[in-house]
């Protein structure tokens, strides 16, 4: 049996994944110059239209006429029974497929680092579902969830299991939006991560096998560690994907049954687009900044983005 | 290396504004033919180009409208019409005409569903054509109910030329397998439950697996508010616009509905995803489907001609059915009104819509035609008939869409026993009564 | 010995797996070649009952598919080297470079992503239709049609992208604080250390984002929808709109059509992967 000198392991670790000083090295005024042209873009394409939209909210604009109203849509929010279970089926959904997502993700892109017989058809296989338009995707997701004659009841019959009403029944209709939205994010997150593993350097691996750490190990100290910066990354937009979650509701439930499935976006959808409450959909678009917002900067304040590791 | 850093930033600001100056179109004819016109006093000596724009179908339907189009213009040469074939979902096209408002792009002629003229014809998008179709010779050829379809508070927002009523319809040999006398279809809701209960097919383990009547389980409303109205109820005061369907006879109505499909006779499924319809996939004993619907069945398997029967329309306390239509508007804001008429009018001849039943199986509006189109198809046609006949459409009242998901929701509250049918309806209601008290 | 035996046994689970993700794929490729009256029949069947292929070409030569495809490669091309560029050096600046208020500037760019695309849709239109002298627009955004209808339409809004920008600055918080050292000692300033070290050094990353944003671009239906109402502007998302109508969808070609759209971004992603192998920073500086 091999016996692994922790200490020595973690000491020469140590001296490799070095802190990085805090204090900068100087000064850099380029870096206005380098931002600008991406600024410009992001100003007039994408702030200026979130802007007019906040001007919007305090409005009953309707296509027709626009009043100035005050808060009055934000007063109302809280109000409307819908929009709260919208607020919690949001989180709900968020918290679950979050956190799926990324666990797995992490889990095939470890598997498919390496050279393994297939590699190519396996990356590929998982990437697909992102690809593939939703609308034809989701229709067969509809076939597939139908409860009479659907695949996976009959599968389930295989088994002595009785069939579910799945999108149908209050109870499984979130899961079964969970579920899609993996099979169509996991081959996303996998990308990701496999390009964050191929930054970490070989030779931290190879000075940790010359110090007998098992794959567990290595995992801890190095891979988990160095991949804080994209698991962050991944963290803080998936967080933003899913709180903003709505062509999948609308495909697969349009928000039913009994609002078992609708979400902020489906809302604002529905009160800008279907019942021209435009002001209204717009005030409900600033809430959903304010929360995404908050929990975004949380994150950045005291979430670990490890950035103050360095190697070599 | 601060300037560098500068020509660089420079130089990639200009790449790109060349990449996508390059990207605009060159030929962009019709954006300045209307504006050049506009300063035109006598239009009647100049080319005159008008939008249209129409939902997109089959292939027949597309083509149909695009060479029509042409027809009109051969016919009047100083008149161009330009059309657009738009995706069939109402959610892109209100998304299109929403859009279409705030750039003052909305077409001349738009071929609009009934739901979406309903909600946006009180928002003043529609021209008056009242003195149009009250000047119009063939005014009373036109069945009323059609013609009134396109009313606004007494003006004249749309014309109707495509009644698209939900027909109920049955499987003889199923009926015959289930000891039914296949040419007797179901004439009251008695009836029509109790031969559902005879029809349902299950296995061993409960599912069903051939339904008895499909009950659609999302976006059951269209289904929901015609039985209301057939036991009397009105859903909605349209003199007053408000909503009204807590009485007795919805209430029964909602009832009637959610525990029929408590006793599992059908097969859930979603009204408006046209994806799964256990009917069309031969899942299903009976149904209400489009017209277009039951054509293509017949098309997919010929066989089906002979197997599908046709319900009368139904009546408890009034014989009422459900009927959509598609309607020819004018854009509120068109500079050529008389030009947009005109090519609505040339749609409207005889031969045009007797072109369309031929062609694309949409019924007639035209008294005059009756014969000819129940001739095509006799027994089908004649039903088709019946149901425009009694049809009614979506509510005249803006808020449609919100009423239909207040519904829905009663629906699957009532259905899913979470509350009864009476407390479903009254919450329903009060809180589309709060939503449109809201946006006052 | 064990190594053999692990990576085998993980070749087969990836293969289950595999096999799991693509389903819905395999389904999808199944039904267009079937026939309508197959695919409406009482219960699904794995094998057609008859092979169709021709549905590929009816579905193909409905519309003007090669001028579908050429909007869309001449969007998606356009639209991700843009932002490739732009966001590698913005990434760059907000992860290597220290000036004032960086950190809240970068937070700014971030709530780009965080509201709807449906919420902004109305407001961006008009930004677009009123954008002063373009499209006949006078110096204050009045008379013309600005960039409704047009390419730069399409483009424009989807150049920036704050997602790429955080991508890159990401990535370039893990590179070695060394690379800047040399860098300096060989006297490159600061764009040239970005020109001749990051960039060359970052090919897995303008892969990824590459493949991503392709995809993206390539996959948008509802502002292409919006911002154009001619035929001749369609995307290859808006053409698969033909195949469904109010009432029902002819699924064969439907699901045709949309292999044939898939295709070109599996092209891509297989191109792609070609760089995820390479390390990033091993290549560069150990040694």
């Amino acid at each position: 049996m091999k016996i692994i000198n922790t200490s020595c392991f973690r000491e020469k670790l140590n001296r490799m994944i070095v802190k990085r000083q805090k204090k900068s090295i100087y000064s850099d005024n380029i870096g206005y110059l380098l931002i600008a042209p991406f600024y410009i873009f992001l100003v007039l394409f994408i702030l200026l239209p979130i802007l007019m939209n906040f001007f919007l909210s305090f409005t009953n604009y309707d296509m027709r006429s626009m009043d100035f109203i005050g808060l009055r849509n934000y007063i109302n929010l809280f109000d409307d029974e819908y929009f709260l279970i919208s607020l919690k089926n949001t989180f709900v959904y968020t918290f679950f497929r979050l956190l799926l997502a990324m666990v797995l993700g992490l889990c095939v892109a470890l598997a498919l680092k390496d050279k393994i017989f297939g590699l190519k058809f396996y990356r590929t296989s998982f990437f697909v579902p992102h690809v593939t338009s939703m609308v034809a995707a989701s229709m067969i997701w509809l076939w597939m969830f139908e409860p009479s004659h659907g695949i996976i009841n009959q599968a389930l019959g295989l088994f002595g299991i009785k069939g579910k009403l799945w999108l149908f029944d209050v109870r499984y209709a979130m899961g079964c939006i969970v579920t899609v939205s993996l099979w169509k994010v996991i081959g996303y997150n996998m990308v990701i991560y496999i390009a964050g593993l191929q930054s970490i350097p070989n030779y931290l691996y190879e000075a940790a096998t010359i110090d007998g750490a098992n794959a567990l190990k290595k995992f801890r100290h190095i891979t988990w560690p160095l991949l804080r910066p994209v698991t962050f990354f991944l963290f803080v937009t998936g967080l933003i994907e899913c709180f903003k979650v709505f062509e999948l509701v609308m495909i697969l439930t349009n928000g039913g049954p009994m609002n078992a499935t609708t979400t902020i976006v489906h809302q604002i959808y529905d009160r800008a687009f279907e019942d021209y409450y435009i002001g209204y959909g717009a005030a409900q678009a600033i809430v959903l900044l304010m929360i995404v917002a908050t929990i975004t900067i949380i994150n950045f304040k005291y979430g670990n983005q490890g950035h103050e590791l360095d190697v070599g | 290396m601060f300037f560098r850093a500068i020509s660089l930033s420079i130089c990639m600001v200009l790449l790109m504004g060349a990449l996508i100056g390059c990207g605009t179109p060159a030929s962009d004819h019709r954006d300045e033919t209307p504006k050049e016109a506009e300063t035109v006093v006598d239009k009647n000596k100049d080319d005159v180009t008008i939008t249209f724009w129409v939902p997109g179908a089959d292939e027949a339907n597309d083509t149909y409208f695009t060479n029509v189009a042409k027809e009109f213009e051969t016919l009047n040469p100083r008149i161009k019409v330009e059309t657009t074939v738009l995706p069939p979902s109402g959610h892109d096209i209100n998304k299109k005409l929403a859009t279409a408002m705030l750039s003052d792009d909305y077409p001349d002629v738009f071929s609009s569903y009934l739901g979406i003229f309903r909600a946006r014809s009180p928002k003043g998008e529609f021209y008056d054509m009242t003195e149009y179709i009250n000047k119009w010779s063939d005014k009373e050829d036109i069945f009323e109910g059609a013609l009134n379809m396109g009313t606004y508070k007494g003006a004249f927002y749309g014309l109707a030329f495509f009644p698209a009523p939900e027909i109920g319809v049955y499987r003889k040999d199923y009926f015959e397998e289930a000891g039914l006398e296949p040419e007797q279809p179901p004439t009251t809701w008695e009836e029509l439950a109790e031969y559902a209960r005879k029809l349902v097919q299950r296995d061993n383990k409960g599912i069903v697996t051939r339904a008895g009547l499909d009950i659609p389980l999302m976006n059951t409303a269209i289904f929901v508010r015609t039985m209301m109205k057939q036991n009397g109820s009105p859903v909605v005061d349209e003199e007053k616009g408000e909503p009204s369907f807590t009485d007795e006879g919805a209430v029964e109505t909602l009832d009637f509905i959610a525990k029929l499909a408590q006793e599992k006779v059908n097969i859930p499924f979603d009204y408006q995803k046209k994806v799964e319809i256990p009917f069309v996939k031969g899942n299903s004993a009976m149904s209400y489907l489009q017209t277009s619907q039951i054509a293509q069945m017949i098309v997919n398997d010929p066989s089906m001609k002979e197997k599908i029967g046709f319900i009368p329309v139904m009546e408890r306390k009034k014989k009422v059915s459900f009927c959509g239509y598609r309607l020819f508007t004018i854009g509120a804001k068109t500079q050529y009104p008389d030009e947009a008429w005109r090519l609505i009018e040339f749609m409207m001849t005889k031969e045009q819509m007797m072109e369309r039943s031929k062609q694309l199986n949409i019924p007639v509006v035209r008294k005059s035609l009756k014969e000819e189109f129940i001739t095509l198809n006799p027994e089908l046609h004649k039903t088709i008939l019946e149901y425009v006949e009694y049809g009614k459409g979506a509510e005249a009242v803006p808020w449609v869409s919100s009423l239909t998901k207040k519904l829905d929701i009663a629906f699957q509250e009532a259905y899913n026993g979470k509350k009864s049918s009476v407390q479903a309806l009254k919450d329903a209601e009060e809180n589309l009564r709060k939503d449109l008290e809201k946006k006052k | 010995m064990k190594n053999k035996t692990f990576k085998r046994m993980l070749a087969v689970m990836m293969l289950v797996l595999s096999i799991f993700m693509l389903f819905p794929y395999f389904l999808m490729l199944i039904t267009s070649v079937k026939t309508m009256g197959d695919i409406q029949s009482p219960s699904f069947t794995f094998i057609p009952r008859e092979v169709v292929f021709l549905n590929y070409i009816e579905a193909m030569s409905r519309g003007d598919w090669p001028r579908y495809f050429g909007n869309s490669i001449y969007v998606t091309v356009i639209t991700v080297l843009a932002s490739l560029m732009l966001n590698s050096i913005t990434g760059y600046a907000f992860a290597r470079l220290r000036f004032k208020g960086r950190d809240v500037l970068f937070i700014i760019a971030l709530i780009g992503l965080m509201v709807p695309r449906q919420v902004t849709m109305l407001p961006l239109f008009i930004v677009l239709k009123n954008f002063p002298l373009v499209g006949g627009n006078s110096i204050l955004g009045q008379g013309g049609h600005g960039f409704i209808n047009s390419y730069a339409g399409m483009i424009l809004p989807y150049v920036a992208g704050s997602f790429g920008v955080f991508l890159f600055r990401q990535f370039y918080l893990n590179f070695p604080r060394s690379l800047d050292d040399a860098a300096r000692i060989d006297g490159l300033g600061r764009v040239k250390t970005f020109i001749y070290i990051y960039a060359p050094l970052s090919k897995p990353i303008f892969a990824t984002l590459a493949a991503l944003k392709t995809t993206q671009t390539w996959t948008e239906f509802t502002w292409p929808l919006i911002i154009t109402s001619k035929d001749h502007m369609k995307t290859v998302q808006l053409a698969l709109t033909m195949f469904r109508n109010e009432t029902e969808i002819q699924w064969n070609l439907l699901m045709a059509a949309t292999t044939v759209i898939t295709l070109p971004l599996i092209i891509v992603f297989l191109c792609a992967q070609k760089y995820f192998i390479q390390g990033i920073v091993t290549s560069g500086i150990k040694g």
